[in-house]
């Protein structure tokens, strides 16, 4: 019997918009996989490209960091620092051989519980198809 | 015409006269015949047997943290300077600390000596093909002197990797420079290796890093020489949160390499000292190109190893590129 490979996914969501967003899909009753496990940050820029490495260290998949739409920020600016982090971070994993494709930033507003969901589920299949990480995963 | 080693002297012998300095920090003769190793001088006696030469020297501007922190940072009260024996790698490295606030431009007299890149030993035996006794170095060529023959093997041949690929060769300021300017040995900024292994496939490149990493003692070696780590209290040595743990695993130094070089992007200065200290020889280099690289691509940076007051990361512009 084969057992069909449920991916692990973490999701970096900022307080203000993202994750607000993910709140307006679960109200609206939306659905989205239940791969995906959400830590709230305050600011997209305060998620540290350590966080990623960490994640995947710690058994996940695939990393998907979600911030509020440029010029959006609670914090003015702080999407825009984690947008360069991010741009340099995700070549620099990719370049020790990490799949890039495991990790995605997008932008999601409070107002985008469709886009979330959306997201969500596209992410989830991507992932599904790249099948588990193993990558600078610890052993267990 | 005075050697610098005369000139260096002569200009330790005033400072010290004039009691301009409480430490001189310059190069000595180390352990072997070829090796340099630091050397601190509080009086111009013990100035006297330090040297200038083109062997390769440690990376100084380190020790300045230890002699100048508290000063900088108001603790003790002292207008102390410290005079620093500077080629234009050094330099980037003392611009750096002062750039982050870590010392004083007033606390330091910069010594220039211009530089031509320095000598490899290992490459100036390997085309002797022994281990050379002596060797000697003229303007343009490396005289080195086996068992029965000698070899003439001109400069350009024996120069440090690092070296070849050198953004600054002499002290964009200085208080007191030793030589006139003198580049005799083509510098380049050389990225091929790490275009060689972006060509790899994601596998290909994983395996190439984790056969790296595998060798990794985490001595810390490299973090300890970069001028551009300088925390106070370093990521590596807390324990709350743990972000690095003490196992013996390839994750683990994947974390290790993955902090240490994300630490130093848009900081770190091209000198190369974090791989000459490595005990295992690990390509830092590698790792710390592919992000200076990056960043002059993606930001619009013309020369990433140059300290600016604002690091590439600390800004950003309305136009940055949406995909990486
Ligand atoms: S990371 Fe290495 S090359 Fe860069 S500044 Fe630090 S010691 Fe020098
Ligand atoms: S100096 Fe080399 S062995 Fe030591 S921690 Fe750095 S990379 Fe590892």
């Amino acid at each position: 019997m084969s057992v069909k490979f449920k991916p692990n996914i973490i999701c970096f969501a900022c307080n203000w918009c993202s994750y607000t967003g993910a709140d307006m899909a679960g109200t609206s009753r939306m659905k989205y996989p239940a791969t995906i496990k959400i830590i709230r940050v305050p600011c997209s820029g305060r998620v540290n490209p350590t966080f990623i490495m960490k994640a995947y260290q710690k058994g996940a998949d695939g990393v998907l960091i979600a911030g509020c739409h440029p010029g959006d920020c609670h914090y003015n600016s702080g999407n825009y620092f984690a947008k360069r982090r991010f741009l340099l971070a995700t070549r620099f994993m990719n370049y020790i051989g990490i799949d890039a494709k495991r990790l995605r930033m997008e932008w999601i507003s409070a107002a985008e519980g469709v886009k979330f969901a959306r997201v969500m589920a596209e992410f989830s299949e991507t992932i599904s198809e790249l099948g588990p990480n193993w990558r600078a995963r610890e052993e267990v | 015409m005075m050697t610098m080693t005369e000139k260096m002297r002569e200009q330790v012998k005033e400072l010290f006269v004039n009691n301009e300095i409480k430490l001189f920090i310059g190069f000595e003769k180390g352990f072997t015949k070829f090796s340099r190793i630091p050397a601190f001088a509080e009086n111009y006696d013990e100035a006297k047997k330090m040297i200038i030469d083109e062997f390769e020297t440690p990376f100084l501007a380190k020790y300045l943290i230890r002699e100048l922190e508290e000063v900088a940072a108001g603790i003790v009260e002292k207008s102390e300077r410290v005079a620093i024996l500077t080629r234009g790698c050094d330099y980037l490295g003392i611009r750096r600390l002062i750039v982050d606030n870590i010392i004083l431009r007033e606390n330091i007299v910069i010594v220039g000596i211009p530089c031509d890149g320095l000598i490899d030993v290992k490459k100036a035996n390997k085309l002797l093909g022994e281990e050379a006794r002596e060797i000697t170095i003229d303007e343009e060529n490396v005289i080195a002197k086996g068992k029965t023959e000698n070899k003439i093997i001109s400069k350009a041949e024996v120069v440090l990797d690092r070296c070849r690929q050198c953004i600054m060769c002499e002290p964009k300021e200085s208080d007191i420079m030793l030589a006139e300017k003198t580049a005799n040995v083509k510098k380049n900024k050389d990225y091929s290796k790490i275009e060689e292994i972006e060509k790899m496939s994601a596998k290909e490149r994983y395996e190439f890093w984790s056969r790296q990493f595998e060798r990794c003692i985490r001595c810390f070696a490299c973090r300890d020489a970069c001028t551009a780590c300088n925390c106070r209290k370093c990521i590596f040595d807390i324990t709350e949160p743990e972000m690095l743990e003490k196992t013996v695993a390839t994750s683990e130094q994947f974390m290790f390499h993955f902090i240490r070089a994300f630490h130093v992007a848009g900081r770190c200065s091209a000198c190369g000292e974090c791989e000459r200290v490595c005990p295992v020889d690990i390509p830092l280099g590698l790792l710390n190109g592919k992000l200076r690289k990056d960043i002059e691509f993606l930001f619009n940076v013309e020369e990433a190893g140059i300290p600016s007051e604002i690091e590439p990361l600390g800004e950003f512009k309305l136009d940055d590129p949406d995909e990486w």
